[in-house]
């Protein structure tokens, strides 16, 4: 299982776009288009054009999992509106990796240390205007915690400088950065590794929100349904394991409290994230398949934000079903960028939607949780806002608190602030108070399913030609 | 009006939601029409089910349920 199987069995969704098309901002541009035209083919890009002019020869592949649909195709979950459950089951069963020698890694068919070390070389993307440089976006940075030695991942972002230099920069409350200072405080550099390339199943499990310290391989395996392979790293043996069917692995260390800028970078809130000082990652070896294949996520489109969002869906029924048994479906829509979740419910009984906010709002990437009931497309951002405009009346519904950890990257926030205000709305109806009665609210419009069917049967069998132009 | 109006429980605080609608229920057919009550109090206007077509006044419903 690896990324060719992917693109193999998604071969029919792949757009291979013949012409050379620009490393900076042009694969960018095409993906920022599609999103608006509503579109989310695969793409791979055979010709990658350089900024000195030459192409290449690294292909390029983005857009793995813009899709929904696609993505939980490619986890095997036929509808993709199952996949909070999905997850949050197969992730909360982990399968222990295995390790496979050298000789049977395919990301180590190719080893560069020293001198032999250039970064310069990979299809790097520079995606968006005032990005100072290229960025490395679908690097899953890999680093152990010093005393128990287990693993953390986690991607973020990389700002190549040099041949063998960037800078790194794990977000203030990730793991990885607890596992660098803790390095940092014994006076030792951090080792880190970033694999790039590999199955959507391995890329997404490997995302699996995780307590601290807690290996994401074991729950990756259970995403996977079977042990992901691993191999140790060139540089730092079994102290950091590789997954060994990715396509590239960059190893490195950070040493001791040696900062650089870093950014400004087009971050998935939709902003350019700000210039912060970031470590220094200087490295030590890259591998690679033969003919690897470079990956890349969209930063801020639906090429990033959607698998990370549906690993969020995951988290968020682990949270919540704990407390309120009568949720059905989870859903961290793209329009929210990651500060949203819409939660579906079927017939809670009185207390537990509000009890299933309040366990979301202390999740610290959520901003704003909207529960509804199951008459109610929690896919549709359309029908949400017909049930905030219909079920809620703010004071008595909403549940506001403010002081809470969330998204340092919000502009919205108070100067100064570092803490977040949120809110859970409880925007299902009222329920019912006498049995055999119907709920006291009025009933929905609606039409019966015989006359539903007749439309689409005549809508269906439209010639198109023959559509009015609107 | 029927023998008993099933009146539901006042507007509560601390957020627990109670619906506005009241609900009347047909004597021929036993369907279920949402009504203000205001019509309801009036008394003398005949209601109609939007299920069997029928007219009756409140006082011949069969049950109401009163928000």
């Amino acid at each position: 299982m690896d990324l060719r199987t992917f693109l193999a069995d998604e071969v029919r969704h792949v757009w291979r776009p013949e012409g050379p098309v620009p490393l900076v901002q042009g694969i960018t541009a095409l993906q920022q288009e599609l999103d608006a035209r509503g579109q989310y083919p695969v793409i791979r890009i055979d010709r990658p054009l350089q900024a000195d002019g030459q192409v290449n020869p690294m292909p390029v592949v983005c857009n793995l999992t813009a899709s929904r649909p696609l993505t939980a195709r490619a986890l095997g979950v036929a509808d993709h509106r199952d996949f909070a459950r999905v997850y949050s089951t197969k992730t909360g069963v982990p399968i222990p990796p295995v390790v496979v020698q050298r000789s049977e890694a395919p990301v180590q068919e190719i080893v560069q240390r020293g001198a032999e070390v250039n970064l310069l070389a990979l299809p790097i993307l520079t995606q968006h205007v005032m990005d100072p440089g290229p960025y490395l976006t679908a690097a899953h940075a890999t680093t152990y915690e010093p005393e128990t030695g287990v693993d953390n991942t986690a991607i973020q972002r990389c700002w190549v400088k040099g041949p063998r230099r960037m800078s790194y920069y794990p977000y203030p409350t990730s793991h990885n950065i607890r596992n660098l200072r803790k390095f940092w405080a014994r006076g030792e550099p951090c080792p880190v590794v970033f694999w790039i390339g590999h199955h959507p199943k391995v890329l997404m499990g490997s995302q699996a929100k995780l307590a601290y310290p807690e290996s994401h391989w074991a729950a990756t395996g259970g995403l996977m349904g079977e042990p992901l392979r691993l191999v140790p790293s060139v540089t730092f043996g079994d102290k950091i394991m590789v997954p060994a069917d990715a396509e590239i692995v960059i190893e490195g260390v950070c040493p001791p409290n040696l900062f650089e800028v870093d950014g400004p970078f087009g971050e998935y809130t939709g902003y350019m994230g700000p210039q912060v000082a970031a470590p220094v990652c200087e490295i030590t070896a890259i591998t690679r398949r033969k003919d690897a294949i470079y990956h890349d996520y969209g930063s801020g489109h639906a090429d990033m934000l959607v698998p990370d969002n549906m690993v969020m869906e995951g988290k968020v029924y682990g949270m919540v079903k704990p407390v309120s048994s009568t949720l059905q479906r989870v859903h961290v829509p793209v329009s929210g960028r990651r500060f949203h979740a819409y939660l579906e419910f079927k017939e809670p009984p009185l207390g537990e939607v509000r009890d299933a906010l309040a366990v979301c709002l202390g999740y610290r990437r959520l901003k704003a949780v909207i529960a509804v009931d199951n008459d109610v497309d929690i896919f549709s951002d359309s029908a949400m806002m017909w049930a905030l405009a219909t079920r809620v009346q703010w004071e008595r519904d909403a549940i506001v608190i403010n002081g809470l950890s969330g998204s340092l990257m919000d502009p919205s926030l108070a100067r100064g602030s570092r803490t977040v205000e949120k809110i859970g709305i409880d925007a299902t109806l009222a329920p019912s108070e006498i049995p055999g009665a119907p709920k006291p609210v009025p009933p929905r419009n609606t039409v019966t399913p015989e006359a539903l069917k007749a439309a689409r049967a005549l809508l269906d069998g439209i010639n198109p030609s023959d559509w009015p132009t609107l | 009006m029927p023998a008993k109006i099933e009146q539901l429980r006042p507007h509560s605080p601390g957020g627990e939601k109670r619906g506005n609608t009241s609900w009347t229920q047909c004597p021929t057919c036993d369907g279920w029409l949402h009504t203000t009550t205001d019509l309801l109090n009036r008394g003398s206007i005949a209601l109609h089910c939007p299920h069997c077509a029928g007219d009756f006044l409140p006082k011949d419903a069969k049950r109401i349920v009163m928000a």
